[in-house]
């Protein structure tokens, strides 16, 4: 009897990608998205600043907020952050009609950002609008 | 007679296309994350009155060195966010539109400042001023 030893072939193998875990990996990169969207919410403040070239000269009953380096003055009397914040609350402006809702806002000097900024979010979370001063011959 | 009893069957949860899913919920987080775009050296100013701000289309940054960026691209002078944001803002019409985010260095002087937030003012942007929410630092 004739054995007929066939001989296997080997099959050409298939080439493959591990793909198992790519749905790990893909949720592992969903979980990082909704994590890194939600931790990057910007803060600050929103200020409708008048755009006028030049306005009209200060009225008496304006409100005006000074900055220099080392101090603030509202309306010509020297203020500490607090106590501005607290004479703003006091001017009630959402009571007030836009004009009287104007607050001036000028830097005197090499005043740094982080002192505008404080200004600005002061007068903007009490009702007031910025409006920016500058100082003559600039 | 015996009853027979059924075969339990294994419940087969089909999950071969659930890396499929996975990878479209991806681009889509992509696509609608905002992904911070600006990262400069930058310390934004701190408040205790700050609050959230909407993301929008329009950023104009001022860093460390008193360098001025609108969208990312480096800018020479002051005068020109204000014909920059007004280009940007041309075909926008409501407020929230009209947004510009305006960061800037805590240490940066009144004059290297004070310029953008006019220009800004002027190109008919909304100032949206980024600060960290806190009391100020003092250094």
């Amino acid at each position: 009897m004739a054995v007929h030893k066939k001989r296997k072939k080997k099959k050409a193998g298939m080439p493959s990608l591990p793909v198992n875990s790519f749905a790990d990996i893909a949720f592992l990169l969903i979980v990082f998205f909704v994590i890194a969207s939600t931790l990057s919410q910007t803060r600050g403040i929103v200020a409708d600043i008048p755009s006028g070239e030049k306005s009209e000269s200060k009225t008496d009953k304006t409100t005006i907020l000074q900055l220099h380096e080392d101090r603030m003055t509202f309306n010509d009397k020297v203020v500490t952050l607090p106590a501005l914040k607290k004479r703003l609350a006091e001017l009630e402006f959402h009571k007030k009609e836009a004009e009287a809702k104007i607050v001036l806002l000028e830097a005197i000097g090499n005043v740094e950002y982080q002192t505008y900024f404080s200004a600005m979010t002061a007068i903007s979370a009490a009702g007031g609008v910025i409006a920016i001063v500058k100082e003559d011959g600039e | 007679m015996k009853k027979r009893r059924k075969k339990k069957t294994a419940i087969i949860v089909p999950v071969a296309s659930m890396g499929d899913i996975a990878f479209l919920l991806i681009i889509f987080f992509m696509v609608a994350s905002n992904l911070a775009r600006d990262r400069r050296n930058i310390k934004p100013p701190r408040s205790v009155d700050a609050e959230k701000l909407k993301q929008t289309q329009v950023t104009v940054s001022v860093d460390i060195l008193g360098k001025i960026y609108l969208q990312g691209r480096e800018l020479s002078s002051a005068s020109e966010v204000e014909s920059g944001v007004r280009e940007l803002l041309a075909n926008r019409t409501t407020k929230e539109q009209k947004t510009v985010i305006f960061k800037c260095d805590r240490k940066i002087k009144r004059d290297t400042f004070e310029p953008v937030i006019e220009a800004i003012a002027k190109a008919g942007g909304l100032l949206a001023a980024v600060g960290e929410k806190g009391e100020p630092v003092e250094e």
